[in-house]
């Protein structure tokens, strides 16, 4: 096993270095450059020739990356000239990493509990009521563009019902470690849960399924006619082989973090970095936008690893080797 | 009687990757080095267990496996490989019936578009018979005709034409097959274990068609079979096989009345029989023959790796070859 | 058998087994009931969208709330008919995700049978492509195309999104190939001596036609989707052609009050939004059920 999962670390090397150049040349074809932000309309060619010079701008493409893969690798992203100008990438995204990361972990946790005990609920109850209606759910959540409910989530529990607050992300450079961190779950639980109500769908359709294949099974009958009760059955075995192929998802669930931030955030008026994406964009901060994507390649190549870690592990057939 | 198909030295190993670098370690040796005949009109039967290699050997001769290495020869004519065997149009002449009558008829066309899919891409012969070789047409109306005319030899009705597989019962989609493999007058179909998935009473059903379309129309049968008892009944000839090799070959009297290879022993004596006063001594027998495997295996088997690997055959009649260690070797 | 009478049967056995699959489903049944109004609707509403809809100016009577001159609900910030706008917006919508799903299916059909049935190194450099192209960040490089382009028309549009989201069809096309490519039908067709593009489109694809007809309805109900949430945020469409996403990008930014007061600015829209999306997914597996209902003789 350990094999396996040095030969896919060792895989990810290349992927990373082609996902950095398809960034950088992607980030390469916006219009305007690091200087857009700074000049003035009266400096004169000279000036702005200078100082492009210097900044290296001049230089073949691939001299560039290779400026910039050294840079990022001491922790130089570049510095933003519009979201918050003057500051360096590195600082505005260290600062709103922290609210994206908490929404987007609980987000994952709860996407897991909502689905697994829909799964649950809807696979021993098959075809009664409760299953169809859960069925039904699910299939509009995820039929439906998810920014439609989020809009509607907000305006329910913001508004009309007030239990959470309607903006910001509760974190305080005035404050101590541990009262940000409760104070930002206030602000991050709606989110984080209007994110996991809708996106069960995946997990939902794939677990009832795998629930209702082994409920059916020989070794179900068996068991049950060994005089077993039905729930430990469901226990010991069922579960089991059910969730082992989720197991492996969890992974892909880091990989979802930022994209869903994007739309959560923006809803909410929760500023964490998929709000900074949007505003960078508006904007047209290339510095803020190249570091957000080369964030979420490595996010997403992580989080492949981790899956194929995690399926290796629980894999039987690896495991006896 | 002439000479149809000839393999020599047929191999196919599939490779085995291990290591970190997915590197060939080993090849599993699916077909190890076989040689044989089949002359036009006869019939073969090719009996083994599973993992024996017998499948292969008909997948190769049909055009769906690629060997390793080794010779096959059509008519004199070399059709190794698939673009030697497509130059000459070879599946017009030598077809095939398949194991799982369920998975081998595509389930969205009708039986009638399965039929006549052969015919249209080789053309309908003029009249039915094997060997001919004269004018072939493409005419539609010609193939609707053929295809009604082999429904007809198969003893299906005309209907069948219109109707689709799930319709139809195990020992019928059978029979849909061999319509299907007779339709473009081969010279030698395989039949890959095509009894093997039906129940005992259709069994005979569909083996007695077989067996009339092969005398009727003198096609070259190769029946492979890990049932000994439905390859007695069917074949003429008899080839025995033990991981990939070649363990006895001979007539069907040789292996039934003087079977040599302890392997073939072995088999015979494995044949349930509806005898029940010689029960016990069938079972003594079964025992005796066991031992005797294990006891002589050296005599009759070289070691490869962890398998058993035949030697090679040795004549002992004009018609009889075992594997049998060569003497003063 | 003649190729022209299997063709209709397919079609009415087909849409026979369509009725009786939406009979058994009330729930599909409703939705189906409602999508079709919301298409007729839709259709014969274009005869009354002026073709200025989108860039017309009308101060005067912008934000008039409903049933005021006529306004069945009311009008846009820009004067135009809100219903209108509405319907208008739709067929927009849909225009551009019907083009980006037959793209999509078209090309994701053609490569991933191909990829299945002959495998080998070609299989090999497609997953890896593939898998390389899923791990970049395909919304936020959506969204930095759109917002570059200043504004897109709908066929640049279509055309983006189809060819940036292609590859994870791939995927599945080609897994259902290769569940078929092994069975013993294909062999039986390779040994007849048909050619390998017959194998594929006649052979196999209708036996996974099912799946690939309720893929084109997610297909269908994700693009409109994924316009319609990326026009939100701000990145799409250029100014003057409406969507479903630019009406609704009235809800970002808005307070509180005004999310009340004008209800009418969003909710119809968001309903519209929801049928279509729903009623799409819905009627897809409804015709999966239908295809794949082969034990019924007619």
């Amino acid at each position: 096993m350990w094999r396996t999962i040095l030969r896919r670390v060792l895989i990810m090397i290349p992927q990373l270095i082609l996902v950095s150049i398809l960034i950088f040349m992607l980030a390469q074809l916006m219009p305007g450059d690091p200087f857009y932000g700074s000049l003035n309309p009266n400096s004169d060619p000279a000036t702005i020739a200078r100082m492009r010079h210097a900044a290296g701008l001049d230089l073949p493409w691939y001299q560039q990356y290779v400026k910039w893969v050294g840079n990022v690798l001491h922790g130089d992203l570049g510095t933003s000239y519009v979201v918050n100008k003057g500051w360096t990438v590195t600082r505005i995204i260290g600062q709103r990493i922290w609210p994206t990361l908490s929404m987007g972990i609980i987000a994952a946790v709860l996407t897991y509990v909502l689905s697994i005990s829909q799964a649950l609920l809807a696979a021993r109850n098959e075809n009664k009521i409760i299953d169809r209606i859960l069925i039904v759910w699910n299939t509009m959540t995820s039929a439906v563009p998810s920014f439609v409910f989020y809009f509607v989530m907000m305006v329910l529990f913001v508004y009309i019902i007030p239990i959470f607050p309607s903006s910001g992300t509760g974190i305080d450079d005035t404050q101590s470690f541990t009262t940000n961190f409760f104070s930002n779950l206030r602000y991050a639980f709606l989110p984080a849960l209007t994110i996991a109500l809708f996106s069960t769908n995946s997990i939902f359709q794939y677990l009832r399924s795998n629930l209702l294949d082994q409920q059916a099974q020989d070794y179900v009958r068996t068991a049950r006619a060994k005089g077993v009760q039905i729930k430990d059955v469901f226990r010991k075995h069922i579960l089991r082989n059910a969730f082992l192929p989720i197991a492996s998802g969890i992974g892909y669930s880091i990989t979802g973090i930022l994209g869903g931030a994007i739309f959560a955030e923006t809803v909410f008026g929760y500023p964490g970095l998929g709000a900074l994406f949007v505003q960078a964009l508006s904007g047209r901060d290339y510095t803020v936008i190249t570091a957000l994507m080369l964030l979420q390649g490595v996010l997403a190549l992580l989080g492949g690893l981790l899956s194929d870690i995690i399926s290796a592990w629980v894999d039987p057939r690896v495991r006896v080797k | 009687m002439s000479e149809l198909v000839r393999i020599e030295n047929l191999k196919v190993y599939y490779p085995i990757r291990t290591g970190f670098f997915n590197r060939v370690t080993d090849n599993i040796k699916a077909v190890d080095n076989i040689s044989f005949t089949i002359e036009s009109g006869q019939t073969y039967g090719l009996v083994g267990e599973s993992g024996s290699g017998k499948t292969t050997i008909g997948k190769s001769l049909v055009g769906l496996e690629d060997p390793t290495s080794g010779k096959i020869l059509f008519e004199g004519h070399e059709v190794t490989t698939n673009r030697q065997k497509k130059a000459i149009n070879y599946n017009k002449d030598v077809q095939m019936v398949f194991q799982d009558s369920q998975s081998s008829l595509n389930p969205r066309k009708t039986i009638g578009e399965i039929i006549a899919e052969p015919l249209k891409n080789f053309g309908v012969p003029n009249f039915i018979g094997a060997g001919y070789d004269g004018e072939r047409s493409f005419d539609q109306t010609k193939i609707n005709e053929r295809v009604l005319a082999l429904l007809k030899i198969v003893g299906l009705p005309a209907q069948t034409v219109a109707q689709y597989p799930f319709q139809f019962s195990g020992g019928q989609r059978q029979r849909i097959g061999v319509a299907r493999a007779l339709a473009t007058n081969p010279r030698l179909i395989v039949a890959d274990e095509p009894v093997s998935a039906l129940d005992l009473s259709v069994q005979a059903q569909v083996l007695n068609f077989m067996k009339k379309i092969q005398r009727e129309y003198g096609i070259s049968f190769l029946f492979i079979s890990h049932d000994l008892g439905v390859v007695k009944y069917m074949t003429d000839n008899i080839a025995i096989m033990h991981n990939g090799r070649f363990v006895e070959m001979g007539t069907t009297n040789d292996i039934f009345n003087d079977a040599q290879h302890i392997y073939t022993k072995r088999l015979l004596s494995a044949i349930p029989s509806l005898d029940v006063s010689k029960r016990d001594e069938k079972r003594a027998y079964r025992k005796r023959i066991e031992s005797e495997f294990t006891q002589n295996k050296g005599a009759y088997y070289q070691q490869d790796g962890l398998r058993d690997r035949a030697y090679d055959l040795e004549p002992i009649t004009k018609t009889h070859y075992v594997a049998l260690k060569k003497e003063g070797a | 058998m003649d190729m022209e009478v299997k063709k209709q049967r397919f079609g009415s056995k087909f849409i026979k087994n369509f009725w009786r699959e939406l009979e058994k489903d009330n729930l599909a049944l409703l939705a189906t009931i409602l999508l079709i109004v919301l298409f007729l609707f839709i259709i014969i509403g274009q005869i009354f969208v002026p073709t200025d809809i989108g860039t017309m100016s009308n101060i005067l009577s912008a934000n008039l709330p409903p049933l005021t001159n006529g306004h069945i609900l009311g009008t846009t910030n820009s004067g135009a008919d809100f219903v209108l706008t509405l319907i208008a917006s739709a067929s927009n919508s849909l225009i551009i995700g019907f083009g980006v799903a037959i793209l999509i299916t078209i090309i994701s059909v053609t490569f991933g049978m191909i990829i299945g049935y002959f495998g080998g190194w070609i299989d090999w450099i497609a997953m890896r492509l593939i898998d390389f192209w899923l791990v970049m960040p395909l919304l936020m490089i959506l969204a930095i195309i759109f917002s570059t382009a200043k504004g897109l028309s709908i066929w640049s549009l279509i055309l983006i999104l189809a060819v940036l989201s292609w590859p994870p069809n791939v995927r599945l096309i080609r897994t259902l190939t290769l569940s078929e490519v092994n069975r013993d039908y294909v062999q039986a067709a390779k040994i007849s001596g048909t050619p390998w593009y017959k194998i594929l489109f006649t052979g196999i694809f209708p036996n996974i036609s099912s799946t690939v007809i309720s893929d084109f309805a997610l297909t269908l109900a994700g693009s409109i989707g994924i316009e319609t949430s990326l026009t939100y945020l701000g990145f799409g469409l250029k100014h003057g052609t409406s969507s479903l996403g630019t009406m609704l990008t009235v809800l970002s930014g808005s307070s509180a009050s005004s999310v009340y007061t004008q209800w009418w600015l969003w909710i119809p829209v968001t309903l519209v939004l929801i049928i279509l999306t729903f009623g799409i997914v819905v009627l897809g597996q409804v015709a999966r059920r239908a295809i794949d209902q082969r034990q019924s003789v007619s």
